[in-house]
């Protein structure tokens, strides 16, 4: 065995050190994709808690009606950053290249899917209806929400590029547009129901 | 060079679509919020008519502002953070995306709705959509830049292949020694006559403390923080700078 392959053959046990730091990443990564999900979820109990409740007169856990438009549009934003890095994360990890499968990907649509009827539905939720030459905040909100969602989500693929295999870049590009698809109908659907 | 690397066909014409999606809804907002400046000007349409009247102008000149005056970025493009490239991954100069947006204008973008291939004026005018989510081409190890933060060298940067170590072993030393460095560093005292080298071995690159031959360094190597052991060789792998004692190396790939 020459010098130089010796010296090669022992990298595996000095490169230790390497591997501690990308395990801690791999925790601290998967911790921040469950905690973005667990917002997201509970973003989605509380919409869904507070307009039911609202709707059976009751006291409503966030009273909408009566919160000005700025603390209404950061609540969006919240919101829509934690579906995108929800969306981001989930996808990101449906999609690794060695665990690609047709189950994954169909599941990387339907997440990308929920998420933009969770965005709608918050968006929804969180505007008023328009009144004379006020603005029209379910459309603002939306589309300010969709570009932070978007952005979000993209960041979080960049984050997770990997060795970029094609038909990954396809599943992910896929799973954005079936957000930003899903939104827009189910903003002409609101639209056509406010009207 | 751009953020990311190119985009297959169908994956950028994915991504163009639901950029071009998030564009109508912002046009959207734009119309319903202008339409009540605008009442005085519609007199003659239909109240219910308004909007979209004033959608559909607007539509157009967010385009050929976007398409002509903005070199082709539009805020979906930015959310996704897509980029116009040429076939070697530099940015496009603005004489291409004019030809590219007046070439675009001229099909009023007919051509580009295709979700498997790419416009025929990004053909023509050989754009290549780049984003962050394809990891960037990475260039030739060769043209690697080292950039000396401080000693002797500091401020300089030199690419790999202009060192002679790198050329003609695919080895470049660093230390005080004249007659072992490629990088000689007389005026850093804290530096080894023979303290580290970056060696290229299938393909890779690695940082090694020492001379090669058993005598490590006195003041220690670090790869990105990481202090490696005395005579220990490790990866570079993504690390942005190694240090030699306490001199800083950016690695810009």
């Amino acid at each position: 065995m020459s010098k130089l392959t010796k010296l090669f053959s022992v990298l595996r046990t000095t490169n230790s050190g390497i591997g501690i730091f990308n395990n801690w990443m791999a925790f601290l990564t998967h911790t921040s994709t469950i905690v973005g999900n667990l917002m997201s979820g509970a973003v989605a109990v509380f919409a869904v808690v507070g307009t039911t409740s609202s709707g059976r007169s009751s006291r409503a856990l966030l009273d909408v009606a009566n919160m000005q438009f700025a603390l209404r549009f950061v609540l969006l934003m919240v919101i829509a950053a934690a579906m995108g890095w929800a969306l981001g994360a989930l996808v990101s990890w449906l999609t690794e290249a060695r665990k690609l499968s047709e189950a994954r990907r169909v599941i990387s649509y339907f997440v990308a899917a929920v998420t933009g009827g969770l965005l709608i539905f918050s968006a929804d939720w969180l505007s008023l209806e328009r009144r004379g030459g006020g603005l029209p905040e379910l459309e603002v909100l939306t589309c300010l929400g969709m570009a932070v969602a978007l952005w979000v989500a993209s960041f979080q693929f960049r984050l997770h590029v990997g060795s970029g295999v094609r038909e990954v870049i396809k599943v992910r590009s896929m799973s954005l547009t079936v957000f930003v698809s899903l939104c827009i109908l189910l903003l002409g659907l609101t639209m056509a129901g406010q009207a | 060079m751009a953020r990311g690397g190119p985009l297959p066909d169908n994956s950028a014409a994915l991504l163009l679509t639901a950029a071009a999606a998030v564009d109508v809804v912002i046009v959207l907002a734009l119309a319903k919020m202008l339409a009540p400046l605008a009442d005085p000007f519609l007199q003659i349409v239909d109240p219910n008519w308004r909007v979209p009247a004033l959608f559909v102008p607007l539509l157009l000149l967010g385009w050929v502002i976007c398409e002509i005056l903005l070199g082709g970025n539009t805020p979906g493009r930015f959310v996704l953070g897509m980029e116009l490239c040429d076939d070697k991954g530099r940015p496009l100069p603005m004489s291409k995306k004019l030809s590219r947006g007046l070439r675009k204008l001229t099909t009023l973008g007919v051509t580009g709705i295709n979700p498997v291939k790419p416009a025929g004026y990004d053909r023509k005018t050989g754009v290549v959509w780049h984003c962050g989510i394809v990891p960037p081409v990475p260039r030739p190890m060769g043209e690697w830049q080292l950039l000396f933060r401080g000693g002797t060298h500091g401020g300089k940067k030199s690419s790999l292949a202009r060192i002679t170590g790198f050329r003609e072993r695919g080895e470049v030393r660093f230390g005080r020694e004249k007659g072992w460095a490629n990088v000689v560093m007389t005026q850093d005292e804290r530096v080894s006559g023979r303290h580290c080298s970056l060696i290229t071995h299938q393909g890779k690159l690695y940082l090694r403390d020492g001379d090669g031959a058993g005598k490590p360094s006195s003041n220690g190597t670090r790869l990105a923080g990481r202090k490696l052991q005395p005579g220990e060789t490790i990866a570079v792998g993504h690390a942005p700078y190694f240090q030699i004692a306490d001199i800083r190396v950016d690695i810009k790939r």
